[in-house]
């Protein structure tokens, strides 16, 4: 059996009194991109940045390529490529020197690749980064995680700090290349359209708590919106499985379920609805509908 | 070297060059702050002498300084700036990145007290006066002063290292640099202090102890690394509750740390034992049982009071450190001794008496504290306590001081009372007044024994003599009403070995004079209870050195006065029995210097003790207490014997 790259098992972080993420059990398989969509605050960053052993889980553990990532962090690290949310290096360097900083700590650094990167990104060696943009000090940081060849590239919301050129031809083109080579990427963002573009899995955080999780395909097949319309009163208690959300009208009903298959139809008309129409829902929509209904899957 | 390594020497080495540079620089242009700060205050600038300063100047101030500069720039500017997070999420264990940091801070600041040493070296070579232009000879600058090794070791430990460290404990969770620094200098500052105040207020420390203290300060300085260490790999990203909550620990693991370290070392090295100790004012309790004594170092410092048993079974502490010259009242009540200690324990400037039970019980003051100035409270003389034990009398330079219970100190000026100087011998019987005779060494108007009531504040003349008062032994002196006052001749010899003198007995109560011996070449004597017999030493051969003396003792009442033995040297002291039928005699002569105690008995026999045994008193009716090294470190006790001449030692 195929190892997952990343495997997280029953992971809960607290700070203090706030639990920042709760009791979180995933698994990345191998050779996926796997999305990690969630509003700010979600757990996004405290869970990728456990990953990297500059937190510690408070309960649970967590290992990436088979390695604990408390226990062989080191080793995760020269393994993994990771660009933080708010990259920030040290701005006396010049784009050569820090590349040649970061270089040395990976044995599996490529200098033609990063090379071939900085020229594909127009990087001028010789400039401090202080003198530079955000966004150029961003594509520093690209080629700083991915010059390493990682076989895990883990990206904290990378698109926060790059224009919408770079997101969408080089991001992409980075991910694609990573997986190419047979590589994971594990990244998350708050941009579901970025996510729903590149992911083929994705799982939904909110407020520490898993909400959904699976391939994208699964999630926009078996999550769906019913609308039921009922000649008299709608009923006070419609009970289904996977029901995530209901919105209820005087004659109508709106329910968002998971798992969604056709006997759900039957089962509303069995409870007196006149009609019942089956919405498809784009990620976006689950995203926000699973939020607002704030319930775990069943 | 992995490349990894020199990529990280190579970034610390780029972020602490600039504090490097700034540390060289102010070290070469500190001569000239000194110059311009040293101008403005004298006029006649000694270029010499700022040369010589200079070193003390590095440590009390610049290295403490860029010491935590260095520090601080370790961690906290990569919290300040977010690199911290690059930095930890590359594949490299925190603690090799921790080495790297706080091992090129360390570099940094070897080169900074490098290069300022060799500047001062340079300046000094320089330095118009010093007639040295050798560079290399002058960097052994710090020879000259002595204290090489207490300068080094102490600014090694304090000036560089715990300020450093202080700094990078700081830094592992400020994201300030300056406030790092700050907040090291000032932990810095307040462990010196509480070392001081921990050796001070526990009165563990004999004498300043440079390698001690250095060995504090250098642990001080380890455990706080450690428990920045501790910070630093347990902190995670190194900010919020947790790394204060781990700070915390962190501070647990230094005070703890510095408990295990510290209490072992001083609890081992640094109290003062018998075998550092020096004993002096030895005074036998009335109960005979018991010395009370002033203990201290080598110097005379770290003094306190002691009560050391005279059956062998230890000693006891009256009193912490700045507390001695104990006097025990006649009625063996209460020890009366002089406090010098403030109120953490440290030296005062102030002086107080108090009295203890000789338990240690019952510590309190007898008098409210009043100002003395160098060089303290060694420059008093005895306490003398009253026969009722509720006043003491005592000279301070040229003044009385009296204190009564309940009453504000009186001090009396000599001058007021007719003396220039003037000796204290003692209270009278009732202890309405106290006794006081011209100082021998500059009566130059005669002799004057005159009786000073504090209470009344009237004084009168006792005794005049327009001859010279040579000597008398005011320690043998007792409430008893007699005084013996040696009178020298006009024309005497300089010779002391070879000085004569007239001994008379004074009574004080009505000034009546007793001839003792019309020329003699001793002073020493004793007295019985309510002074019936006095013994007294005699050598009448005019013209030759006083290498005899003859024991001879008088009793007032039948009117004899008969010799009991001749003994060799020069008696120095006479110590009567409690049953006043043997007399222990100290006595000094040969090429030794100090001759062996003798005690001659009442029917003549003569019992000797071994050399380099001093009589103190008796305990009991027949034993000796004896002392060994008086006033010099490993001073000893024994009981003789005064029948069999045998010694059992006591102390330590």
């Amino acid at each position: 059996m195929e190892t997952a790259a990343i495997v997280i098992d029953r992971f809960t972080k607290r700070f203090g009194p706030r639990t920042a993420v709760s009791d979180l059990s995933l698994e990345v398989p191998p050779g996926s991109v796997f999305g990690l969509l969630g509003q700010n605050g979600a757990g996004k960053s405290t869970t990728i940045k456990t990953l990297l052993n500059l937190l510690q889980p408070t309960t649970g553990r967590l290992s990436v390529l088979g390695l604990d990532t408390v226990t062989e962090s080191v080793a995760v690290r020269r393994r993994v490529g990771y660009l933080p949310e708010e990259p920030a290096y040290y701005d006396w360097m010049t784009v050569d020197e820090i590349v040649r900083f970061n270089a040395s700590f990976y044995p599996t650094w490529d200098p033609e690749l990063a090379g071939s990167l900085i020229k594909q990104l127009d990087l001028p060696l010789d400039r401090k980064l202080r003198a530079l943009s955000r966004g150029m000090q961003a594509k520093v940081g690209l080629v700083m995680a991915l010059g390493s060849r990682p076989e895990v590239l883990i990206l904290d919301d990378p698109t926060s700090g790059l224009d919408a050129l770079v997101r969408r031809e080089f991001l992409e083109a980075m991910i694609a290349n990573v997986q190419a080579e047979g590589g994971t990427v594990f990244f998350s963002t708050h941009l579901l359209h970025e996510m729903e573009r590149v992911a083929d899995r994705v799982a939904i955080l909110h407020k520490g708590d898993l909400l959904l999780h699976g391939t994208l395909d699964q999630l926009k097949s078996e999550t769906k919106k019913l609308r039921a319309v009922y000649p008299d009163m709608v009923p006070e208690e419609i009970v289904l499985p996977g029901l995530v959300r209901r919105v209820r009208d005087t004659h109508q009903v709106l329910l968002t379920v998971t798992g969604y298959n056709p006997g759900l139809d039957e089962e509303l008309r069995r409870s007196g609805a006149e009609t019942v129409e089956v919405i498809d829902l784009s990620l976006e929509e689950i995203f926000v509908e699973t939020v607002k209904g704030g319930t775990t899957r069943a | 070297m992995p490349s990894m390594i020199k990529a990280l020497l190579w970034k610390e080495w780029r972020e602490q060059r600039p504090v490097v540079f700034t540390g060289l620089a102010v070290s070469v242009s500190m001569p000239l702050f000194l110059i311009a700060g040293a101008s403005t205050l004298q006029r006649r600038l000694d270029l010499a002498d700022l040369a010589d300063v200079m070193p003390l100047f590095l440590a009390a101030l610049l290295w403490p300084l860029l010491a935590a500069a260095c520090g601080a720039g370790t961690i906290s500017n990569e919290i300040g700036g977010g690199t911290i997070g690059f930095l930890l999420s590359r594949p490299a264990s925190r603690l090799r990145v921790w080495l790297i940091k706080v091992g090129m801070g360390g570099v940094a600041l070897l080169l900074i007290v490098g290069g300022s040493l060799g500047v001062a070296a340079a300046f000094r070579s320089i330095a118009p006066g010093h007639g040295s232009t050798d560079l290399v000879d002058s960097l052994t600058l710090l020879g000259e002063y002595g204290v090489v090794g207490t300068f080094t070791l102490v600014s090694v430990g304090g000036s560089i290292l715990l300020p450093f460290a202080s700094a990078v404990f700081f830094s592992t969770f400020l994201s300030r640099a300056l406030t790092a620094a700050a907040a090291g200098l000032v932990a810095a500052l307040a462990i010196i202090s509480v070392v001081f105040l921990i050796w001070s207020r526990l009165d563990l420390v004999p004498r300043f102890e440079p390698g001690l203290l250095a060995i504090e300060f250098g642990a001080a300085g380890i455990l706080i690394l450690v428990a920045a260490l501790f910070v630093f790999t347990r902190g995670e990203m190194l900010s919020g509750r947790r790394v204060l909550r781990t700070a915390l620990i962190g501070s647990l693991i230094i005070l703890g740390g510095m408990m295990i370290v510290s209490l072992p070392i001083l609890r081992a090295h640094t109290r003062l034992t018998p075998s550092a100790a020096a004993l002096s004012d030895l005074q036998i309790v009335p109960a005979g049982n018991a010395i009370v004594a002033t203990a201290s170092g080598e110097h005379g410092e770290s003094a306190q009071t002691w009560k050391i048993y005279l059956d062998g079974s230890g000693f006891e502490r009256l009193t912490g450190r700045f507390a001695g010259r104990p006097a025990v009242s006649p009625d063996g009540e209460w020890v009366v001794y002089v406090s010098q200690r403030g109120p953490m324990g440290l030296r005062s400037d102030a002086i107080q008496l108090r009295a203890v039970r000789p338990d240690g019980s019952a510590d309190h003051p007898l008098a409210p504290e009043f100002p003395v100035g160098s060089p303290y409270w060694y420059s008093l003389d005895d306490l003398i306590v009253s026969p009722d034990g509720e006043q003491v009398v005592f000279r301070y330079d040229s003044r009385l001081i009296f204190a009564m219970k309940g009453r504000p100190l009186i001090i009396k000026r000599f001058e007021d009372l007719g003396f220039r100087h003037a000796f204290v011998l003692g209270w009278t019987e009732d202890g309405s007044e106290v006794l006081l005779i011209s100082s021998y060494w500059v009566n130059e108007e005669g002799t004057t024994l005159a009786a000073f009531n504090p209470k009344s504040g009237e004084s009168r003349i006792v005794f005049r003599s327009d001859r010279k008062r040579v000597y008398t032994p005011r320690s043998r002196y007792r409430p008893d009403g007699i005084v013996l006052v040696a009178l020298g001749f006009e024309g005497e010899s300089p010779d002391p070995n070879r000085r004569r003198f007239e001994t008379i007995l004074v009574d004080v109560r009505d000034g009546t004079v007793e001839p003792l011996t019309e020329s003699s070449c001793s002073v020493a004597y004793d007295t019985s209870e309510e002074a019936r017999q006095i013994v007294y030493g005699h050598c009448p051969s005019e013209g030759a050195p006083a290498s005899e003396v003859e024991i001879r003792v008088r009793d007032r009442v039948e009117g004899t006065d008969v010799a009991l033995a001749t003994v060799e040297g020069k008696v120095w002291g006479m110590t009567l029995s409690p049953s006043a039928d043997r007399v222990a005699l100290e006595r000094f002569g040969g090429k030794a210097g100090r001759m062996a105690t003798l005690v001659v008995h009442r029917n003549g026999e003569i019992r000797s003790f071994d050399e380099g045994w001093v009589p103190l008193g008796w305990t009991g009716r027949s034993g000796v207490v004896l002392v060994a090294k008086y006033r010099d470190v490993g001073t000893r006790l024994a009981v003789g014997d005064a029948d069999t001449g045998e010694i059992r030692e006591v102390y330590p």
